[in-house]
C-alpha cells in the first residue's frame, strides 16, 4: 500500500454524478422473470446485460438478456426475448432484435461478449438455466446461431445442461483465441425442487437447499469449435453455486487465473498453471471466505486493480449482512488479504445486497470507483425493516478507501427497484463511464455519467494480431507526466452475469497527455506508446513479429 | 358439601397472594411451588398458569414455561402480558416461529407497546435483521429507557447495521452508566465499532479489558488478536488466537484469523490446517437441508 499511498489525487473532489437516461434513450426493456408466485429459483436470478459495439461504428450497444415462462421455460412470447438495442449515435436507441435475430430460447441469465473468432465482430454468448446460445456476429447488423456447431450446448457427461448464471471469455492458453468459462449455480428440477414459506405464501428458498454445480470450461479450437476442457484443466473437479465469474493474473506469471464469486460456499480462485491445467486455491491465497470464516453470498465480482499498485484485486458483492468483500492483493508470497475494512467497504455495504458490479474510475481522478446494482431478496422487507428494493450505490475510491457518495450523485441514485446486472462502457463518448442496470419485473435503467469536473482520460481500443483480437487479458500502464503509473486490464466480464465494454479505459486526472502507454498483450509482448494525447480513444494494432 | 369448594378457593387465593409475593421478592422457585399448588385446587386459573410459567422462566426453563404460558393464553387469548411471557419463552428456547407469530400478532394490535417492541427487536437481533432491530429496539427505549438489556441489544445492533457513530455513542453510554464489569457484549461491541472506523489503538485497552475480565472467553480473546494482528504483532496475535480457539474450537471466526496471521508469518504448514478445517466446518454445514 505505500505505493498507492503515495500517490496524491490526481484532481480535487469532483462529485459523481448521474442521471436516469433510459427513457429519454428509447430504451424500454423490461426484464421479465416470468414468476407466477410458485417461487421457483431461477426467478431470483435473472439477468444480465451487455454493453458491445456489434456493428463497429464506434458507439456502444446494449444486449438485455431475458426469462422465459416459469417453470415452462417458454420464451415464445415477445415480453420474454433477449433484446438488443443499437446506439444510434446521439443519445437514443433502436430496438434491433428481430432484424439481428438474437431474440433467443429457454430461460437466459447472463450474457458474455467477444470476438472469439476473431474476425473483427464482437459475438454473444448466452448462457441460461435451459440453454446456452452462441450467435455468431456476421458483421452486417445479423446474428447466426452456431450454438451447436460451436459445441457449446453446455451438456455436460455426467449432469446434463446445467444452470448456467454467468460466464466470460479469456484466453487460458495464450494461443490467440477466446476460451470460455461458464458458471454454473445449482440442481434445478421444477419437478422436485424444495418449496420454502407457507403453502399460501411461497417464498425462495436458501441456496442451501440445493446441490452445488461444477463449472465449465470450453477451449477455443480455432476453426469456430470448443472443446469441453472442464474435467481435464480440473475445473469441474469444485463443486460450487457459481455466480460472478472474472478473470485477472494474480500472480503475474502471464497466464490470466479465474474468479468465481459463489453463493453461501466457499469463493474458487482457478489459478492457471499453463497448458490449461487450472488448481483451486482460494483458500491457499485467502480469497474463499470473510473474516468470519464463512462464506457470503457472492454475486457480481471485479478482478482488477483497485489501489494502483500493479497488482489485480478482487471485489465481490454479498448479501445483507455479509458485507461486499475486497481482498488486496499483496503480491507474494501471500498473495491477498481481507481488505474490507480498512478500505471501508465492510461498514458501508453491511445493510446492501449487491448484485451487479463494476470498479472504473467515474470522476477520471485516477482511482477506480464502485457502482453497485443494489436490492434485497423479495418478501424480506418485514424482516429487514426496509422494503426489498433497493437503490444503486456509488462508491467513490479516495486513495484506496471507499466513501459512499450516492446521496449526492442524482436522483437515480434514489430511485428502488430489483437491480440485477450491470455493464459499463461510455454511450454517450463523452470519456465518462455510464452504466446500464437491469431490473427485475421492471424498466431498465441507462445510469448517464454527469459528473461535473471530472478528469482527462484516455480509452484504448486494442486491436491483438498474434493475441485474440479483443486483447482481451492485455494488461495496460499509463505512465503519466510526473511519474505516476495507472494500472488496468482488458476484460469484459465484469459484475454479475454481465459483459462490459472491451476498451480500457483511464482517467487522468489534470493530465493532457500521459508520457507513455505500456501494453502487456497476453502472453508477454510488451508494446510501448509514447505521449498519447488524453480525451480520445486510442486505436492500438499489436505489433508482434509473428501474427496468429 | 359447598363449604370445602369455598375454603378451597379461600385457601387457593390465600396462597396466590404467598406465590405473587414469592414472585416479587425474586424468590422463584419457591414461586413455582406456590403457583403449583394454586393449580392443584384451580387448575383452569390462567393467573395461575401465568405465574406458574413466569417463575420457570426466571428459573431459565423456558421449555417448561411455554407449555404453562400457552394454556394460560388459550384460557385469556385478549391477554398481552401473557402473550409477551409466551413470546418471551419461546425466544429463550429457540423457537424464532413460534415467538414471530406472536410477537407480529402482538405488534399488530399494538404497534406502541414498549415490551412487544422490545422481544421484537430481540426476536430480528437473533435472527440477523439488525437494522429491524435497531429500530423496534430503539422505539422500545423511546417509550421505556429503563431497559439494560434492550439498550445492550440496541448498541449492538446498531453497529451490526453499520451505524457506527450512533452505537459508538450507545455503546459508551452503556460502559459508563454500567457498573463494573461491563457487559462482555457490549465492551466487544465498542472494541468492534473502533476497529472497523480504522481507530485499532483506541480499541485496544477495551479488548484487554475484556480478557482481563472474561479470560476465558474465546469471543474476547478473537478481538484481542484481531487487534494485535492489526497492530502488526504477529507473534502476539497468534498466541491470543490460538488461545480462544484451545477455548472452543468451534469459532470460524478465530480460525479464520489464525489463518491470516499464519500466512502472514509464513507458517505455511499452520495455516494449511486452519484452511482444512474452514474447508471442513462449511462443507458439513453446506449439506444441511439440502435437497
Amino acid at each position: 500500500m505505500k505505493v498507492a499511498l503515495a500517490l496524491v489525487p490526481l484532481l480535487l473532489s469532483a462529485q459523481i454524478r448521474f442521471e436516469d437516461a433510459a427513457q429519454r434513450a428509447g430504451i424500454t426493456f423490461k426484464l421479465n422473470n416470468g414468476a407466477a408466485g410458485a417461487a421457483h429459483q431461477i426467478e431470483l436470478m435473472p439477468g444480465g446485460v451487455a454493453a458491445l459495439d456489434f456493428n463497429n461504428d464506434g458507439c456502444m450497444d446494449i444486449f438485455f438478456t431475458n426469462g422465459a415462462m416459469s417453470p415452462s421455460l417458454d420464451k415464445s412470447r415477445p415480453e420474454f426475448h433477449n433484446r438488443l438495442y443499437k446506439n444510434n449515435c446521439d443519445g437514443t436507441f433502436t430496438d434491433v432484435t428481430d432484424r439481428a435475430g438474437v431474440a433467443g430460447y429457454g430461460y437466459s441469465m447472463a450474457v458474455a461478449v467477444a470476438d472469439y473468432d476473431n474476425d473483427g465482430f464482437p459475438d454473444i454468448f448466452v448462457a441460461g438455466v435451459d440453454h446456452n446460445i452462441l450467435y455468431h456476429n456476421l458483421g452486417n447488423g445479423t446474428f447466426e446461431d452456431v450454438t451447436r456447431k460451436a459445441g457449446l450446448e453446455g451438456i455436460d457427461p455426467k449432469y446434463g445442461k446445467m444452470w448456467s448464471i454467468s460466464a466470460g471469455w479469456f484466453d487460458a492458453d495464450n494461443d490467440g483465441f477466446l476460451d470460455l468459462f461458464v458458471s454454473n449455480y445449482v440442481a434445478w428440477n421444477p419437478m422436485t425442487e424444495p418449496s420454502c414459506g407457507t403453502p399460501s405464501i411461497r417464498i425462495y428458498c436458501h441456496p442451501d437447499n440445493y446441490q452445488g454445480r461444477p463449472n465449465q470450461l470450453f477451449r477455443n479450437n480455432h476453426d469456430g469449435t470448443f472443446t469441453d476442457i472442464s474435467r481435464s484443466s480440473g475445473v469441474a473437479q469444485s463443486i460450487g453455486k457459481g455466480m460472478g465469474v472474472a478473470f485477472g493474473d494474480f500472480n503475474r506469471d502471464g497466464l490470466m487465473d479465474v474468479f468465481v464469486a459463489n453463493d453461501s460456499t466457499r469463493n474458487f480462485l482457478f489459478q492457471n498453471e499453463g497448458n490449461c491445467q487450472f488448481r483451486e486455491v482460494g483458500l491457499e491465497m485467502g480469497v474463499s471466505y470473510s473474516e468470519s470464516g464463512r462464506p457470503v453470498a457472492g454475486m457480481g465480482t471485479d478482478f482488477r486493480d483497485y489501489d494502483n499498485d500493479g497488482l489485480p484485486d478482487i471485489v465481490l458483492t454479498g448479501m445483507v449482512n455479509d458485507s461486499f468483500l475486497l481482498f488486496r492483493n499483496r503480491g507474494e508470497p501471500f498473495f491477498f488479504e481481507d481488505y474490507g475494512i480498512p478500505s471501508g467497504l465492510v461498514v458501508a455495504t453491511r445493510q446492501l445486497t449487491g448484485w451487479g458490479m463494476g470498479l472504473f474510475d467515474f470522476d477520471n481522478d485516477g482511482w477506480k470507483d464502485l457502482f453497485v446494482a443494489n436490492a434485497h431478496f423479495p418478501y424480506m422487507d418485514k424482516l429487514l425493516g426496509v422494503p426489498s428494493p433497493l437503490a444503486c450505490s456509488v462508491f467513490r475510491n479516495v486513495n484506496g478507501r471507499f466513501q459512499d457518495v450516492s446521496a449526492g450523485a442524482g436522483q437515480a441514485f434514489r430511485i428502488a427497484a430489483y437491480h440485477r446486472g450491470a455493464a459499463f462502457a461510455d454511450f454517450d463518448g463523452d470519456g465518462k463511464v455510464d452504466v446500464v442496470v437491469s431490473v427485475l419485473n421492471g424498466p431498465a435503467r441507462l445510469f448517464r455519467n454527469i459528473t461535473a469536473g471530472a478528469g482527462h482520460w484516455l480509452a484504448v481500443k486494442l486491436v491483438g494480431v498474434r493475441s485474440n483480437r479483443d486483447g482481451i487479458g492485455a494488461e495496460l500502464q499509463a505512465v503519466l507526466p510526473d511519474g505516476t503509473v495507472l494500472y488496468n486490464q482488458a476484460t469484459t466480464s465484469v459484475g454479475y452475469a454481465s459483459s462490459s465494454e472491451p476498451l480500457v479505459r483511464f482517467g487522468l486526472g489534470k493530465h493532457a497527455r500521459l508520457r507513455e502507454l505500456r501494453i502487456a498483450w497476453p502472453g508477454g509482448h510488451t508494446q510501448v506508446v509514447r505521449n498519447p494525447a488524453a480525451d480520445r480513444v486510442v486505436e492500438v494494432r499489436e505489433t508482434a513479429a509473428d501474427p496468429r | 358439601m359447598r363449604l370445602i369448594p369455598l375454603l378451597m378457593l379461600l385457601a387457593a387465593e390465600a396462597s396466590g397472594q404467598t406465590a405473587d409475593q414469592l414472585y416479587s421478592q425474586g424468590k422463584y422457585a419457591e414461586a413455582a411451588s406456590a403457583y403449583r399448588q394454586l393449580l392443584y385446587n384451580s387448575p383452569n386459573s390462567a393467573d395461575a398458569l401465568a405465574g406458574l410459567g413466569r417463575s420457570l422462566l426466571r428459573l431459565h426453563r423456558a421449555d417448561e414455561a411455554a407449555a404453562w404460558l400457552s394454556k394460560a393464553v388459550q384460557l385469556k387469548p385478549a391477554d398481552v402480558e401473557m402473550k409477551q411471557a409466551l413470546a418471551r419463552s419461546f425466544l429463550d428456547m429457540g423457537n424464532a416461529g413460534g415467538a414471530q407469530a406472536l410477537i407480529e400478532s402482538l405488534d399488530e394490535s399494538d404497534p406502541h407497546n414498549a415490551e412487544t417492541l422490545f422481544l421484537l427487536g430481540e426476536l430480528m437481533y437473533r435472527s440477523g435483521f439488525y437494522e429491524r432491530a435497531a429500530q423496534a429496539l430503539g422505539e422500545s427505549l423511546a417509550l421505556h429507557p429503563d431497559n439494560p438489556p434492550a439498550r445492550n441489544f440496541h448498541a449492538v445492533s446498531l453497529a451490526k447495521s453499520g451505524h457506527l457513530a450512533e452505537a459508538e455513542a450507545a455503546c459508551k453510554q452503556l460502559l459508563e452508566d454500567h457498573a463494573k464489569p461491563a457487559d462482555l457484549d457490549v465492551l466487544l461491541t465498542y472494541v468492534q465499532v473502533l476497529d472497523e472506523g480504522g481507530r485499532v489503538a483506541e480499541a485496544q485497552p477495551y479488548a484487554e479489558a475484556a480478557v482481563r475480565e472474561q479470560p476465558d472467553n474465546p469471543v474476547a480473546r478473537y478481538w484481542q488478536a484481531r487487534l494485535l494482528f492489526r497492530s502488526g504483532r504477529l507473534e502476539a496475535a497468534a498466541k491470543e488466537a490460538e488461545q480462544g480457539i484451545a477455548l472452543s474450537p468451534n469459532l470460524p471466526f478465530a480460525r479464520n484469523l489464525l489463518l491470516e496471521i499464519y500466512r502472514k508469518m509464513g507458517r505455511q504448514e499452520d495455516a494449511e490446517r486452519q484452511a482444512a478445517w474452514l474447508r471442513e466446518y462449511n462443507d458439513r454445514l453446506a449439506t444441511r437441508g439440502r435437497q
